[in-house]
């Protein structure tokens, strides 16, 4: 099956014990380390929005090649700290943080705009404590309609 | 006993009738018609329970019995299929019972169908069914509050979960869907003011929406955190006094959901008394844990041989609790490790706990003492409502 | 918020939590795991019977690699820390793979699993199976760390048949994902 193929293995790179180095700071923006923010996805994230963030209508929303595009619209950098998939996650801000800038660059680096301020632990911990409730899709609605329609990546 | 004395007697006469003759009996049995098929009051009596049969060996195949459990025999009464990881939910207002359920085409596989099949009391035979769209029915281990009533029994409210939540608004009257609301983040409907429902937020939250007269979202209140679900959760099936939710927590904390205004309200908490006995120690354990009777009384499950992952293995005492007090009224020790209980909303209740084998223990609430077990009335007793 | 804060770091702590998904009648189940046992436990008619409480047990199956030890139709099968419904072990499926002709769900629950033979915490997605009807065979569950339906991505009472083409609940399989980062 196509998640079992994505690349999750990387992490298993040997003894539990070995404690991964950071990556260079310009490779992702505002993840310490990357290893333990791909963790953090796998452990938070992963399971309803697959390996690989795809997602479908019916279950959750595709993340991949389109997740970064939020950040291109008003109101949308806010809004992917408060839906709540994010904003209620079982993690501290500071890791919270990284697990979303490493999504972002992970899953959709060719939306990322060139000067994205990564998001920082005080950041999402003030818009988390404000998580989205019946609002979400309408907001999720409008954020998207602003999207260029032309962008052939836009899904319907 | 009398049952014993009773049992004499029926074996005398058996003894006798074989003894003798047509002579002794000069009209035969009068010829019975057929077909026959036993009906149901419209309103069934207090003593009856429906108990819902999750029926895990056989998922496609889930269903309810209804049980009188204060009779002494003939207590199964009748059985509504309840399919697929259904939730049934009795309306008080009039006779019929609602199911939500899933099919498929062809029973594993094909087109699905989410549906609110709606039963009469009286015959327990379908009257009508209202389809609900999306094929997204949140399905799990049953839990009453999946399925449940507003607007003066009007309404139902269907917790969708694909895994986005969600609630659909259905008209029973008119049989017809008046709304989906989205409510990512938070699970289960508990009906809150004249029209509208509450869900509990993974955030610790709770959120209060009202509907509007066609259905739709109209305000939503969020309230501060107050489910520790780290560390205390909230068991998510209260038991109900009036508007009024009783939750207890997996350490044993109670806590007051008011739900009669548009906006729940938290009333607070309080921990149940510590008791001795426990290895470690006691707090509430199975599916349906609390219970209340009318009097206000709350019954609560416990296990003795409780700590982290032990909230599902059930009990062997009932704990009753007067919530106006805060104390510990009386332990009942159960005859048997019981998964979950109810009381009847009788004037004297009864405490109904139901059995992993499937058969339900029979308790007098007010004295604890022991009235009858009734042997397998499901395969898996997930949930009980008693009739209101 | 400060109640977030204190379960993530809980949460982050324990990286190696055992947590389950689907489950059933499960309450009952809860018999398994070890010091938490109630003996009384009605448990499980179902765990008697597919676990030689009343009758007799399933043929023990083993991956015959010294590095992934146990039998794999028992619960206390190292992978199966986080299970919680019929192992595809016993229903023609294997840890890792379901049954012919069912169909694996995208969408499921994560947690971790401590290997005692290499003594790694690996990382294991408990796909469950899907399209046909309950296997019946080898029942399994555990309740450590689980969460009421509030926290749906640590609840194991949910059916995870979902973005399946039949959401119809088969068994369940304990896939390694990966080798976890040690807690920290």
């Amino acid at each position: 099956m196509k998640w079992l193929a994505v690349p999750a293995l990387m992490l298993a790179t040997g003894a539990a014990v070995a404690t991964p180095g950071p990556a260079g700071p310009d490779a992702m923006p505002g993840v310490a380390n990357p290893v333990r923010a791909r963790q953090h996805w796998i452990l938070q994230c992963q399971g309803c929005h697959r390996a690989d963030a795809t997602g479908t209508p019916q279950t959750a929303p595709t993340m991949a090649g389109f997740v970064a595009r939020f950040l291109q619209v008003p109101g949308g950098r806010e809004y992917l700290a408060r839906v709540p998939g994010v904003a209620t996650a079982a993690l501290s801000d500071a890791d919270l943080a990284e697990v979303v800038n490493w999504s972002l660059a992970r899953f959709d680096p060719a939306h990322l705009p060139a000067d994205f301020k990564p998001y920082t632990a005080a950041e999402i911990g003030g818009l988390r404590s404000k998580p989205l409730r019946a609002e979400a899709s309408a907001m999720r609605a409008r954020l998207v309609a602003e999207f260029d329609e032309t962008d052939v990546t836009t899904p319907k | 006993m009398p049952r014993i004395a009773r049992g004499a007697i029926f074996a005398a006469l058996m003894v006798s009738a074989s003894a003798s003759g047509a002579a002794d009996y000069p009209q035969p049995l009068p010829e019975e018609p057929v077909p026959a098929v036993a009906e149901l009051p419209e309103h069934y009596p207090d003593s009856w329970v429906f108990v819902q049969d999750l029926h895990f060996n056989s998922l496609p195949d889930g269903r309810a019995a209804i049980v009188d459990v204060g009779a002494d025999n003939n207590n199964l009464r009748g059985q509504i299929p309840v399919a697929q990881f259904g939730v049934m939910l009795p309306s008080t207002t009039r006779g019929e019972i609602y199911v939500g359920e899933t099919f498929y085409s062809r029973l594993t596989r094909g087109e699905r169908t989410d549906v609110i099949t709606i039963w009469d009391t009286k015959t327990l035979t379908p009257k009508d069914e209202i389809v609900l769209p999306g094929g997204k029915r949140g399905l799990f281990v049953t839990l009453r509050n999946s399925l449940q009533l507003t607007n003066d029994e009007k309404w139902a409210l269907v917790f969708n979960f694909t895994p986005g939540a969600s609630v659909t608004v259905v008209d029973l009257d008119g049989r017809k869907i008046l709304s989906d609301i989205e409510l990512p983040g938070c699970s289960l409907v508990y009906p809150t003011g004249p029209r509208g429902f509450t869900s509990l937020c993974a955030d610790g939250t709770m959120t209060s929406i009202a509907l509007d007269a066609a259905g739709n979202a109209g305000p939503a209140v969020t309230s501060a955190v107050f489910n520790d679900i780290d560390d205390d959760p909230l068991f998510m099936t209260p038991a109900m006094v009036g508007r009024t939710g009783w939750f207890v927590s997996f350490k044993g904390h109670v806590r007051a959901i008011d739900f009669s205004g548009a906006a729940a309200k938290d009333l607070g908490s309080f921990a149940l008394p510590k008791q001795d006995g426990g290895e470690p120690e006691w707090r509430p354990g199975g599916w349906q844990v609390i219970s209340a009777d009318r009097a206000g009384l709350l019954y609560i499950l416990m296990n003795p041989k409780s700590g982290e992952g032990t909230h599902k293995d059930g009990g062997t005492e009932a704990w009753v609790v007067d919530p106006k007090t805060k104390t510990l009224v009386r332990r009942i020790a159960l005859r048997n490790h019981s998964v979950s209980i109810e009381a009847t909303q009788q004037e004297r209740p009864l405490l109904v706990a139901s059995r992993p084998d499937g058969s339900l223990d029979v308790y007098d609430a007010a004295s604890g003492a022991f009235v009858r077990t009734i042997v397998s009335v499901v395969h898996d007793p997930m949930t009980m409502t008693a009739a209101r | 918020m400060s109640g977030l804060d204190k379960f993530s770091e809980k949460v982050t702590r324990n990286v190696a939590r055992a947590t389950s998904r689907r489950s059933l009648l499960t309450l009952i189940g809860g018999a398994l795991t070890g010091a938490a046992v109630i003996p009384v436990l009605p448990v499980s008619r179902a765990q008697a019977q597919t676990h030689g409480g009343g009758g007799d047990p399933v043929a023990p199956q083993s991956s015959g690699n010294p590095q992934d030890p146990g039998d794999q139709t028992k619960c206390d099968y190292w992978r199966y820390c986080a299970i919680d419904g019929f192992l595809c072990s016993c229903c023609g499926g294997s840890p890792s793979s379901c049954p012919p002709g069912t169909e694996m769900s995208p969408i499921t629950w994560i947690g971790t699993c401590q290997n005692p033979a290499d003594n790694r915490a690996y990382i294991i997605s408990y796909n469950d199976c899907c399209g046909k009807s309950s296997c019946g065979r080898c029942l399994c569950n555990r309740n450590e760390n689980d969460r009421p339906m509030v926290r749906p991505q640590a609840n194991n009472d949910i059916n995870w048949c979902l973005g399946t083409s039949s959401s119809v609940y088969n068994c369940s399989t304990a896939v390694i994902l990966g080798v976890a980062l040690e807690q920290q």
